[in-house]
């Protein structure tokens, strides 16, 4: 391996490269050259980042800020929004130097080259060697150097929001730790996305995968907000077992500069999103990610509507499914799990909006 | 002291009129019928947010010793209850009494760490319940009884000052322990009943109001349904004695009298005097005190078995309960046994559990109305009229009901020394402020504000701030329930929900209230607010139920799935739109009514 080595193509890592490149970048690494269906892209490594904080100066001026703070445990809110403030301003104004600046430069070019289409459009997402879901930011549909340039800032800025700090203060981490590394994927222009769990992460239940899925990006499945579709498929005939269609009033797309939420179409909010050949493709990708890693996995991918099925098909996440439930358990645990997990997920949002139409009385 | 005489010789009434014209500004004066349980909106609201009227309890107006007795102790049973389970999302509820109205606000649970902190609490205080419901329930009923039958030793006819003193406090206990074992049984199993339509929703697209759902949890029996049996037996042991006669042509009042004019009468009315022993201690009206129960006024079953005789069903074979019970059973074996096929293997063992503790949840809450409500409150409107009387033989109030004017404390100071304690400038000022909400609410309908509160977008925020997010199963369940959802499609003149899956057609036969139950025709199609178990016998004879107000888990709805009654809840208009009279046809499935005339 050259230490040296700055920035990686995806199927130039893997699982080893953790450290360096954040889980993210090593995961689609180690998933691109066991030949699973990522968008092309690259990884700028916690390396450059390093660097850029020791050339652009950076660094010394977080230490030396930090340390004025004194520690930082148990501090009032308005202590971490001023230090996030700071934090992020001195990473924002700085240039990247030219040599760094030409790594990454080269390696976009490279990549619409490769596509064949200029200023191709691109995720830029954060990897951190820690798993911090929904902690740091990636911003998506990004177009030309100079955008992808300041995004990247952006990300590595995004470690050191005020919750991000006072979550690692609370925890006792170090303030400037969560170094993070930066993916540069392509986008996928998803006609509908969503994700996919090899295990229930309620119950423990294995036999099954579970599909949720909406029109348009996946974060329109993600962020959890929506109501999405819903299949439950058995992992060893593919029969599917629960089908629930949601209606989808909202989806996010892509737009000029970056992705937005928007009004789903009418005739589409009921429509099931994906038809049964797609979820059976879905069902058949997180299945071999499965083998493939060894642990039960949560996935996000992807149907590309500039592709035709089945070569449309992106992975676009993995990582090993995080499962609520302990795997054995007497019905009487498993019941009282589910009353206490009903509270939590109650959908009051449905219930909200039904009390707009009607004058009750009590 | 003062002087004596710094008021003039005035009446009290007087005395008091002037004094409060001269305190009104001050909260001494605010806080009058339940001090400290006042609804005061400048002092509860920015602490509390808001207030919501319990129509389901408070309609038409309650007097003001129930609703001093209800916003403390019901409030202190529901708070007890949430602390020994740790209910995540709420602490428990907090009551307030405002013109005859019940208000409560939820004590909302809104910080994340706490409530992840009362979940792991919460799962643990769950397990006995899910393992062992009707074992828990069993023992509470004993602890019911026994506490019954501390009240029962109580005897007007030989009772001490000492002895109403002590009346006052016990039922003051009895009254708060019911509550207590009462929330028990309803935050474990509604949450179960709530649970087990979200999975039904989720997985299978079923709702609470489908068939599929419905007929998993009916056709048991409980001990309402016994007494209900009990009254229907009476009324064929009367036939068969070769009384019929007797109940059919004379006027309930007369029904007593001469049935004692023969051997065979009187053969019959020992029989129902052993009944009304044991079973009299039930109250006709759930929510107040001020109507008789069942021992005190015999005519009220007695018309039962009336009804029971001119209709014919004293002539059945088999009690009409228990040969639908029959068929219900089956369908519910067999709908217990399709929602299990339809799951994998390893779901089945906990899904059963649930099933098992929402079943719970419907004869609970048919069960505990006997159990905990009803006798109890027979036993306060026994022991309180006792001390009525005594205080009225002694000058300090007009008539042994003015008692229901007073609050225990009231009664506690006067209850010694009667003569020496005039408070009829109490009673009379507070009977007449009573009359005048129970006269408005007849005359003008519900004319107290639906919700007392501070948030800026009025009802719609204070249900979506402070009570939804209060997660909690009786508030959800009963207290709103699900709404009628619009659709087009269905061109319905009116819309509810299902409480029982059917379709019927008829004559409509509105009642409003208890009173105007016995004109209800066989066949017919009642139409009313709501109702409660006395007037589960109606259910026999009706072709369909709408009931203006109810969730799934309400009397009306539980009891039309028992009689396999087409039923429509939570229609909320439908007793102001129909009129008696006019033909109708139910489509309960769909929550549709439609006015044919």
């Amino acid at each position: 391996m050259n230490l040296d080595k700055l920035i990686f193509w995806f199927n130039e890592t893997g699982k080893e490269h953790n450290d360096i490149l954040g889980k993210k970048c090593a995961n689609l690494g180690e998933s691109t050259r066991r030949g699973l269906p990522v968008p092309p892209g690259f990884a700028i490594s916690i390396n450059l980042y390093r660097k850029f904080l020791v050339e652009s100066g950076a660094g010394k001026e977080m230490e030396n800020y930090i340390e004025s703070l004194g520690k930082l445990q148990n501090r009032e809110i308005g202590v971490y929004r001023e230090a996030g403030k700071t934090l992020q301003e001195i990473i924002l104004t700085k240039e990247i130097p030219p040599t760094l600046k030409k790594g990454i430069v080269s390696h976009y070019n490279e990549l619409c080259e490769k596509i064949g289409i200029p200023e191709i459009a691109v995720a830029v997402r954060s990897a951190g060697t820690e798993s911090r879901p929904g902690m740091f930011n990636t911003y998506l549909n990004i177009k030309g150097v100079e955008n992808i340039l300041q995004k990247v800032k952006e990300v590595w800025a995004s470690a050191y929001t005020p919750r991000a700090i006072a979550f690692r203060a609370k925890k006792d981490i170090p303030a400037l730790k969560d170094e993070l590394g930066v993916g540069i994927v392509k986008m996928v222009n998803a006609k509908s996305a969503g994700i996919g769990f090899t295990v229930d992460p309620v119950t423990a239940d294995d036999s099954k995968v579970i599909v949720e899925a909406n029109w348009g990006l996946g974060e329109g499945v993600v962020s959890g907000i929506e109501s999405v579709d819903r299949f439950v498929i058995e992992k060893e005939t593919h029969t599917i077992t629960e089908r629930s269609v949601g209606k989808k009033v909202k989806r996010v797309v892509m737009k000029e500069n970056g992705a937005e939420w928007e009004e789903t179409p009418n005739e589409l909010q009921s429509t099931s999103c994906l038809n049964d050949d797609e979820i059976i493709a879905v069902v058949n990708l997180a299945k071999k990610l499965e083998n493939l890693m060894g642990v039960a996995q949560d996935i996000e991918w992807a149907f590309d509507g500039d592709f035709s099925f089945p070569d449309n098909l992106f992975l676009l996440q993995n990582r090993p499914a995080k499962v609520v439930a302990k795997k054995t358990g007497s019905s009487t645990d498993q019941l009282a799990d589910k009353l206490v997990g009903s509270l939590k997920g109650m959908d009051l949002s449905k219930t909200k909006d039904k009390i707009k139409n009607i004058e009750f009385r009590f | 002291m003062g002087n004596p005489s710094q008021y003039g010789f005035s009446t009290p009434e007087e005395r008091w009129n002037k004094w409060e014209a001269e305190e009104t500004k001050s909260n001494s004066a605010i806080w009058d019928i339940a001090p400290g349980y006042e609804l005061i909106p400048e002092i509860d609201l920015p602490l509390f947010h808001s207030f919501f009227l319990d129509g389901t309890h408070s309609s038409p107006p309650v007097t003001p010793l129930y609703g001093y007795q209800w916003v403390r102790n019901c409030g202190i049973g529901n708070k007890l209850v949430n602390i020994k389970l740790n209910l995540p999302t709420c602490y428990g509820w907090e009551w307030r009494y405002k013109e005859g109205g019940l208000y409560v606000a939820f004590l909302v649970v809104r910080d994340e760490e706490e409530r992840k902190q009362r979940e792991i609490k919460f799962k643990e205080a769950l397990k006995p319940y899910i393992e062992d419901f009707k074992g828990i329930w069993d023992k509470d009923k004993e602890t019911l009884n026994e506490l019954y039958d501390g009240l029962k030793a109580f005897n007007p006819d030989t009772a001490t000052p000492h002895d109403y003193l002590n009346h006052i406090w016990e039922l003051d206990t009895a009254y708060r322990k019911m509550w207590e074992i009462h929330f028990f049984g309803m935050q474990t199993s509604y949450s179960a009943w709530i649970l087990l339509e979200e999975e039904c929703k989720r997985r299978f697209d079923i709702n609470d109001q489908s068939p599929e759902f419905q007929d998993m949890l009916r056709g048991f029996d409980n001990e309402m349904y016994q007494i209900d049996k009990e009254v229907w037996q009476l009324s064929k042991q009367a036939v068969k004695l070769g009384l019929e006669a007797i109940f059919k042509e004379n006027d309930i009042k007369d029904v007593m009298p001469k049935l004692e004019e023969t051997d065979n009468g009187q053969k019959w009315l020992k029989e129902f005097d052993d009944f009304l022993q044991i079973r009299g201690w039930r109250m006709v009206r759930m929510n107040d005190l001020v109507d008789p129960y069942w021992l005190e006024d015999p005519t009220i079953p007695l018309r039962i078995m009336q009804n029971h005789i001119l209709t014919g069903s004293a002539a059945r074979e088999i009690y009409i309960l228990d040969e639908k019970r029959q068929d219900i059973s089956v369908k519910r074996e067999k709908a217990v046994k399709n929602m299990l096929d339809r799951l994998p293997e390893q779901e089945r063992g906990w899904f059963m559990a649930l099933i098992n503790l929402a079943q719970n949840a419907t004869s609970y809450s048919e069960e505990h109305d006997l159990f905990c409500e009803m006798t109890v409150q027979a036993l306060m409107r026994r022991g309180y009229l006792a001390i009525g009387k005594w205080l009225t033989d002694n000058g300090a109030i007009d008539c042994p009901e003015d008692v229901f004017m007073m609050n225990p404390m009231e009664m506690e100071s006067a209850v010694l020394l009667p003569h020496m304690n005039d408070c009829r400038w109490v009673t009379r000022r507070r009977r007449a402020e009573w009359e005048g909400w129970v006269k408005k609410f007849e005359t003008e309908g519900e004319f107290r504000p639906p919700v007392y509160t501070d948030r800026p977008g009025g009802l719609q925020e204070a249900v979506g701030e402070d009570m939804l997010p209060s997660l909690d199963p009786i508030a959800i369940k009963i207290i709103i329930g699900e709404f009628p959802v619009d659709n087009p499609e269905i061109n319905a003149d009116i819309r509810g929900i299902c409480g029982c899956p059917g379709i019927a057609e008829g004559t409509a036969r509105v009642v409003i209230n208890y009173d105007d139950l016995n004109k209800l025709q066989p066949g017919e199609i009642l139409v009313c607010p709501g109702t409660d178990p006395s007037w589960t016998p109606a259910f026999g004879i009706v072709a369909a139920v709408i009931g203006d107000r109810g969730g799934t888990l309400s009397h009306t709805a539980i009891i039309g799935r028992e009689y396999g009654v087409p039923t429509i809840i939570n229609s909320f208009v439908a007793c102001e739109k129909i009129k008696t009279g006019q033909r109708i046809k139910v489509d309960a499935i769909n929550g549709a009514i439609y006015i044919l005339d």
